[in-house]
């Protein structure tokens, strides 16, 4: 308890230091620091050493399906200067497979792939249905996670990539979680990198002008969640997150129109004034929390809340409730609601107010002052016995659940979107 | 500005640390709403679309598993 209260003194301390010049950095900084205090003295304090254990990998391998489908239409698109369509669909699929190496160590496999049809990057020209109307995704990673299940210690590092046709990204990621308290608290401190490039795409019609710009982007982020069992039915899990970024952060094929153009500049082919500006670093730094409770046996409350701001001036609220409720043993449906809030970025310039003065500029308006609500309905269907079996090879095949889930946003200003998610899954258990 | 955010993380600092130290044990075997998928401290596995969607539609993204595999995001 002593110890504690030193650790809480300074935290007090820390906060009141970065709290008199609080800049992004700072405070993230003193926030990470925070977590690690706080839980590294949880750790130090802990006398219990039982003979408790983290369960072993089960044997099976499982995989899971993923198939969604997105529809969007609003009316501020950013490559036409910040007004016009913002129509999209996009269909994407993913599969994740996990299989246990052994009791301690397993290999997860990720791919999936997303296709699009942009009405907005349609217009980076000025012929329709041409072949930036549509573009691929193709992504991939393996993370390898190995448990010391005596000490309660996983670590894990993914390796990944992802490509489209002017977007090609490395990334990796490492971790390492500490359990204690026989599993009721555990800490996770994660680092991710990514290594992206850009291909350069300007307007058509600006393409005869030169831009300096380096195409790299690199973004490096580390993050701290601390989860804790509060009662048999309550548990709750804190995340901080830091992401520096720099490089081409803005996209290369979003207009600006100057102040004094008209609405229809790009109908009638009135050349852009610019290409967005944005500057090659920003600082990213969300807090949240998450709170489940289980109501009763079958109804059961998910929250989460987030706050974010980064040096671009953008802050954001999210808040996220879920209730879930087993209808039978085999059913349950879930129903959900989400609100976003988000300050404007300082760059921010609806369509033509911006000026030549500005150093930094855009009209995307995912950067602006803007709420988004989402209203979310899921039905699951997962007997305990699974929904068939079958043989694959040396396997035993066993389809053990199948879900759908369905969700419609309304942001402010103007887009509304929907999406369609159903998946599936698997496990294969060796017969042997 | 300053002062809402200098509440917000007081008001979080002290979140954590009261429910700390209002925890009761749990011992492994009276885990079982706990263990309960729905009670998983995660984005469900089906919202990993959706999660997408926002980082691309809001100015916001992270502390929430998010997009893992790269990508503009310009679309």
């Amino acid at each position: 308890m002593a110890v504690k209260l030193v650790v809480a003194a300074a935290v007090i301390k820390l906060m009141i230091k970065s709290l008199r010049n609080p800049r992004s950095a700072q405070v993230a900084a003193c926030w990470l620091l925070l977590g690690c205090l706080f839980v590294g003295v949880n750790l130090i304090a802990q006398t219990e050493t039982s003979s408790y254990r983290m369960a072993p990998n089960k044997t099976d391998i499982e995989v899971d399906l993923l198939n969604n489908y997105y529809n969007q239409d609003g009316d501020f698109g950013a490559p036409q200067g910040g007004l016009g369509t913002e129509q999209l669909d996009n269909i994407a699929g993913l599969v994740v497979v996990k299989i246990p190496l052994d009791s301690n160590s397993a290999l997860t496999v990720q791919a999936g792939v997303d296709h699009y049809s942009s009405a907005s990057t349609d217009r980076i020209d000025y012929q329709l249905s041409t072949e930036s109307a549509s573009d691929l995704r193709a992504y991939g990673s393996v993370t390898w996670t190995e448990r010391d299940l005596g000490k309660g210690v996983t670590y894990s590092a993914t390796a990944g990539l992802s490509n489209e046709y002017d977007y090609f990204s490395i990334n990796g990621a490492a971790s390492i979680s500490q359990e204690w308290d026989r599993g009721a608290s555990e800490l996770s401190f994660g680092v991710k990198a990514f290594i992206d490039n850009w291909l350069f795409i300007a307007p058509v019609e600006l393409r005869g002008q030169e831009f300096n710009i380096n195409t790299n982007r690199r973004s490096y982020g580390a993050s701290l969640v601390y989860s804790q069992i509060i009662n048999t039915r309550l548990q709750a899990a804190f995340t901080a997150e830091l992401t520096y970024m720099r490089g081409l952060l803005s996209t290369p094929f979003h207009r600006i129109y100057y102040v004094g153009a008209p609405l229809d500049a790009y109908e009638t082919f009135i050349p852009a004034d610019g290409i967005e500006r944005l500057p090659d670093q920003r600082i990213k730094f969300p807090v949240s929390a998450r709170v489940n409770y289980m109501l009763n046996d079958v109804l059961s409350l998910r929250t989460f809340a987030r706050y974010y701001l980064d040096s671009w001036g953008i802050r954001g609220l999210t808040g996220d409730v879920e209730l879930s409720y087993d209808v039978s043993s085999d059913w349950s449906v879930m129903s959900g609601f989400r609100y976003y809030n988000q300050r404007e970025s300082d760059y921010y310039f609806a369509f033509a107010t911006a000026t030549v003065d500005d150093e930094f500029v855009t009209s995307d308006i995912d950067l602006s002052e803007l709420n988004m609500t989402k209203y979310t309905l899921g039905i699951r269907y997962e007997p305990i016995v699974g929904i068939g079996r079958t043989k694959f090879f040396k396997y035993g095949l066993e389809w053990r659940h199948l879900s759908l889930r369905g969700a419609y946003y309304d942001r402010n200003p103007g887009l509304t979107a929907y999406s369609a998610t159903l998946s599936t899954g698997f496990v294969l258990r060796d017969k042997k | 500005m300053k002062r809402r955010l200098v509440k917000l993380q007081l008001l979080l600092v002290a979140a954590i640390l009261v429910l700390a130290q209002a925890c009761m044990p749990v011992a492994p075997y009276q885990r079982a709403f706990l263990n309960d998928e729905d009670m998983q401290l995660a984005a469900r596995k089906i919202q990993y679309f959706e999660s997408n969607i926002e980082s691309y539609r809001e100015g916001a993204s992270g502390a929430n598993g998010g997009k893992i595999g790269g990508g503009c995001g310009c679309n």
